[in-house]
């Protein structure tokens, strides 16, 4: 495994034409700066920094694993960088549209148009079948970008397929496993051909043997269709299987390596 | 945004809630059915008097008046040319019949010429009408009267001094409903034979009738003509369009008043789900923000919301109109005496459109809320749930809610109501009601909280802390019960105190007899026959038909010219008032302002000293010291206000607007009334059967025929309540049933995991049926103590009455609506108790979400 030590104390070093922790500039995907996250308290006094001025850039079609203990920033970071939040200081360059242009029907389009989301508690919503769950991101395309309703649906059963649900397609959350479940969600979140995929903690609700089942569905689909995909885990397995693993410790960027 | 994608969700959404929905649905669809049904009766009512109304007046214009036509009026009527005329002389006089010598107050109806013009009477024998003109003594009668008097058709039928034989019983005429003829039921004699009765004398109450039958191309000019000569003759016209009016606004206002009560179930209704909707709303954060996660903007969200409140709401009205079919039956059953036309009700398209305007209109008062909660849920809660992802609607839209749920309020009350003023008490002793049910129900829950049973058993605890635990359904579940038993219970005390004061009335040495149209030279005589008889005279008290001259000098002639007089000052200015002398004031009486004359000695060659009731002082708005002209019969009386008297009208007395002193009025044209005294019901009878006979034109009204009148008067109007109110009590059921079903995942969760845990089935049921009881405790006490609460403001200071609240029926009501209350809470949560503990993860996701 090599180490790139962190070029400064916040994070890792970021140049303009080639970075340690980056690539180059014609094929950024996220391109993260001085990215900080603050939240007041109820109880009033200073506000908490949840992540503090981390620098970070992904490129198209590589896999990234942020590593973290809890409490270190990784889903905060996860949500900034897919724009499901706004930082409190520093920008976010999402497949070059910079999100703080962006209002929030902009930044849900952006993500309902270039983005995936695989969650740890796998959120399906309950009240949908399989189907219908692989179908919402289809549906949420905007007009002229979304398949019609019948290609729609062969898509989803087409995604259901590669993941082993062919014959689950009718069957809510509650009547599925897990590790169906989250099978479910991966069909889901690569339904709209996204370019990023977000994933936080795949694996953690998952027993190891469906974990690694999941994971290697994920980095299948992900190998299949040339997806950035960027994972918030503290499975050290699973970012084994990463091309970059950034450390982040206290809300900063501890080190930043390629196993 | 993606209409397919705000298409499907809602339908899907739709289909994993629909139980959800029926139940929601349901609360507000009985207060809608109850709105639209009226609605529909009024709109038919109004359609059948416009058709029927030439029918119900029976001519073209009917002219009434207290005393005979003057020569003045019967010119400008000649001038008229009337195609017909007829006339009627109406008077209430005693009616015996011979054989079965049972008497009763009659409206005696005496007819001249072919009344009626339009429409047809229908007698049993048929054809019977037309035959009352022949030359012989004939008497048609309502159907009642031959129940009341035991009699039957050829029987002979004494009216003062002539016998009429019954030839028949008058089925339907022109104008007739029930409830008129309770009190006194109609008699239809030839007014030929009117004199030799001897019942009409000077001073009698006699109303004369005309009708006339005219083109309306010579009637409407002549009526323009007309109409202030004859409003200064005090002759009341009443044309086609003007009965047509006076029927459909009377009876407008009695179904808007009903029509309150509807509106209450659907506030009720909406403040369930309102309630229920918040928690189907709460669930759906997670779900709104994973959507929000995968790129649905927040108006997407608010889209597929608003698409469910809509389908919601117009499923709401159309269950309402639904309901509504079975109303329209039993309306008019309910309210046969008070219709003043026969209907063949139907459901007008704009009545199912009411029904779906309200359930859309409820339906936005429900959601407006929780939809702005669901735009507010951020995307980043599909992460994480910790850190102030929770919805946190803006301060300024929950103001914009709260302003907007207060104006739909208002603004369906006074739509509602009768009169604007009645929509915004409506709406303001509604959310004071509602307020103090909340506030009620909120105090004994914090307070179950602070002094909650330690050490009891375990169930006992776990069933009470349900009441005070997060998400409980304490309050909405007190409201809805605890109003619609409120609203029955106080209905029915009121009605109990009215009763029992009556009764109280009919009873004891008070009054039980009023005899009137005594004559003066009849007052003797009458004493000592009644003294024959057992009976004993309590009060006796003059009477004298007298009109308002002028009022501080101004002619009543010249303030009626005015057009803009108030209704009510027009109405106490042409009226005939029934003036009486005394020295002493009665203890129903009390001064509230000057005082009582001493000695009217001192008054001689002055304006005489006049005594008026207090309202009456208000209405014509009389100080201390006005000058008030009276006309009696053709003499005019001065008189000076020199006191106001507060009069006790519950009591059955000599009570009088206006006093004057025996000095102003002893040599005037009078006759007497009497109350009586006599205990005996049997005696009560041949007393009345032999006054016919010695006094013909004396007629007689036995209180307790008058508490049977008010009585049955009162249960109709009542009865129609109550059938509201248990539609408000369905409602109020239908909130339980939802609010149980609204917090079911979570008793589902906990009775599971309990059942994990170790406790066994009956510890779960027990826990289950303590909250369920509690509840239902919680809701039928506040609902009871606030009902006795409210009918004792209303008897007491409405009425004016003592307050006697009926126990025993409000006891049984109150352990109907606990055993209802908590059977249906207990039922409501018996699928936890169904299920096996293995089931529990499983079904506690499930449940959680509701897609089952």
């Amino acid at each position: 495994m090599r180490e790139t030590p962190a070029a400064s104390s916040v994070g890792a070093c970021v140049s303009p034409e080639r970075s340690p922790v980056g690539p180059t500039v014609a094929s950024r995907m996220i391109v993260a700066r001085n990215l900080t996250q603050r939240y007041s308290r109820p109880s009033g006094g200073e506000p908490l920094t949840v992540l503090g001025g981390v620098d970070l850039e992904v490129a198209a079609g590589e896999v990234v694993v942020v590593l973290g203990p809890s409490g270190s920033g990784k889903t905060t970071l996860l949500g900034l960088l897919a724009g499901l939040d706004r930082p409190s200081e520093g920008e976010v360059r999402l497949d070059g549209i910079e999100l703080a242009g962006l209002d929030e029907d902009g930044r849900a389009q952006l993500r309902a148009e270039r983005v995936g989301f695989v969650f740890q508690n796998f959120q399906l919503v309950p009240t949908l079948t399989a189907l219908e769950n692989v179908l919402v991101p289809l549906e949420l395309l905007p007009r002229g970008r979304a398949p019609e309703p019948a290609a729609a649906e062969q898509r989803a059963r087409e995604l259901l397929g590669r993941v082993g649900l062919e014959r689950r397609t009718d069957h809510y959350p509650a009547e599925l496993s897990g590790g169906e479940q989250q099978r479910v969600g991966l069909a889901r979140a690569f339904a709209n051909e996204p370019r990023i995929l977000f994933a936080d903690e795949p694996t953690g609700n998952l027993d190891r043997e469906t974990g690694h089942e999941v994971a290697d569905l994920l980095f299948e689909l992900n190998r299949e269709r040339g997806t950035t995909l960027v994972i918030v885990t503290h499975d050290l397995e699973l970012s084994r299987r990463a091309g970059r693993i950034v450390h982040l410790s206290a809300g900063r960027i501890a080190r930043i390596e390629q196993p | 945004m993606s209409a397919r994608f705000v298409l499907a969700m809602a339908r899907r959404e739709l289909r994993s809630a629909r139980r959800r929905f029926v139940l929601y649905g349901a609360c507000m669809a009985i207060g809608i059915a109850v709105v639209v049904g009226l609605h529909a009766l009024r709109a038919t009512v109004r359609h059948a008097v416009d058709l029927q109304s030439q029918e119900m007046l029976g001519a073209d214009l009917r002219l009434s008046s207290r005393a005979p036509l003057e020569d003045d009026v019967l010119g400008r009527l000649a001038a008229l040319e009337p195609d017909e005329t007829s006339t009627i002389t109406r008077f209430g006089s005693m009616a015996l019949v011979e054989r079965t010598g049972r008497t009763r107050l009659v409206d005696v109806h005496a007819i001249e010429g072919g009344y009626p013009f339009y429409g047809a009477i229908v007698t049993h024998p048929p054809e019977r009408w037309r035959a009352l003109s022949t030359a012989r003594r004939e008497a048609l009668v309502d159907p009642s009267l031959l129940i009341q008097l035991d009699a039957r058709v050829g029987d002979m039928l004494v009216l003062g001094e002539t016998h009429f034989e019954i030839v028949g019983e008058v089925r339907k005429a022109p104008g007739s409903f029930g409830l008129r003829t309770q009190v006194a039921p109609r008699v239809f004699v030839a007014q030929r034979y009117l004199a030799e009765t001897g019942l009409v004398r000077l001073g009698s109450l006699v109303e004369y009738l005309r009708y006339l039958k005219a083109p309306l191309a010579r009637l409407a000019p002549w009526i323009a003509a007309n109409e202030q000569a004859l409003d200064g003759a005090r002759v009341r016209l009443q044309t086609v369009a003007s009965y047509q009016e006076d029927m459909s606004r009377s009876f407008s206002a009695l179904t808007r008043y009903l029509g309150l009560v509807g509106l209450a179930a659907l506030a009720l209704g909406t403040v369930g789900v309102a309630s229920g909707v918040r928690v189907f709303v709460r669930e759906k954060f997670d779900a709104v923000a994973v959507l929000r996660s995968l790129g649905a903007r927040p108006r997407d969200v608010v889209a597929v919301y608003s698409l469910l409140a809509v389908a919601l709401g117009a499923a709401a009205g159309v269950l309402g109109v639904l309901l509504c079919i079975p109303l329209l039956w039993i309306f008019p059953a309910l309210m046969q005496d008070v219709l003043p036309v026969e209907v063949a009700l139907r459901l007008e398209p704009a009545a199912v459109a009411t029904g779906v305007i309200l359930g859309l209109g409820a339906t936005a008062v429900c959601a407006l809320g929780p939809l702005l909660d669901l735009s507010a849920v951020a995307p980043l809660r599909a992460l994480r749930r910790d850190l102030g992802t929770d919805a946190s609607t803006p301060r300024r839209g929950r103001t914009l809610v709260l302003v907007a749920l207060a104006l739909s309020g208002l603004a369906a009350s006074i739509w509602q109501a009768p009169r604007w003023d009645i929509g915004l008490g409506f709406a303001v002793g509604l959310a004071v009601a509602l307020a103090v049910l909340a506030g009620s129900a909120r105090f004994v829950a914090q307070a179950l909280r602070r002094h909650a049973p330690r050490r009891a058993a375990y169930w006992l605890r776990q069933g009470v802390a349900n009441l005070f635990r997060p998400r409980n359904h304490t309050l909405p579940t007190t409201v809805a019960i605890g109003f619609a038993l409120f609203l029955v219970a106080s209905l029915h005390t009121v009605q109990h105190s009215v009763l029992s004061q009556m009764a109280l009335d009919s009873s004891g040495v008070r009054p039980n007899l009023v005899l009137f149209d005594v004559q003066p030279d009849q007052v003797g005589p009458l004493d000592a026959f009644l003294a024959e008889r057992g009976a004993r005279t309590l009060e006796r008290a003059p009477l004298v038909s007298a009109r308002l001259g002028a009022l501080r000098g101004v002619p009543s002639e010249e303030r009626l010219r005015e057009d803009d007089l108030p209704r009510e000052l027009r109405w106490a200015l042409r009226r005939e008032y029934q003036l009486t002398y005394r020295s002493e004031l009665r203890d129903t009486e009390t001064i509230v302002a000057g005082q009582w004359w001493e000695d009217t000695d001192d008054y001689a060659g002055q304006a005489m000293p006049v005594s008026m009731e207090d309202d009456l002082a208000h209405r014509l708005d009389l100080v201390l010291g006005d000058r008030i002209t009276w006309q009696v019969q053709g003499v005019e009386v001065e008189s000076v206000v020199t006191s106001i008297r507060k009069v006790d009208w519950s009591r059955l007395a000599t009570n009088f607007f206006v006093v004057l002193p025996p000095a102003a009025l002893e040599q005037a044209p009078q006759s007497a009334v009497v109350l009586a005294h006599l205990a005996d019901a049997d005696a009560r009878a041949e007393l009345q059967r032999d006054l016919v006979g010695e006094f013909p034109n004396v007629s007689a009204l036995d209180a307790s025929v008058i508490l049977r009148a008010v009585d049955a008067t009162m249960a109709q109007v009542s009865t129609a309540i109550r059938v509201l109110a248990l539609f408000t009590l369905g409602t109020g059921l239908a909130i339980l049933l939802a609010a149980a079903s609204a917090a079911r995942s979570e008793r589902m969760r906990e009775a599971l995991l309990l059942r994990v845990l170790g406790a066994s089935l009956s510890t779960v049921r027990r826990i289950q049926m303590v909250e369920a009881l509690a509840l239902g405790s919680l809701a039928a006490g506040i609902g009871s103590v606030l009902s006795l609460a409210a009918a004792w403001a209303l008897v007491h200071f409405l009425f004016e009455l003592p307050f006697a609240a009926p126990w025993l029926d409000l006891a049984a009501l109150t352990v109907a609506t606990l055993a209802i209350t908590a059977l249906l809470g207990s039922l409501g949560s018996r699928h936890a108790r169904e299920l096996s503990p293995q089931a529990a993860l499983r079904a506690s996701e499930r449940f959680g979400t509701g897609a089952a």
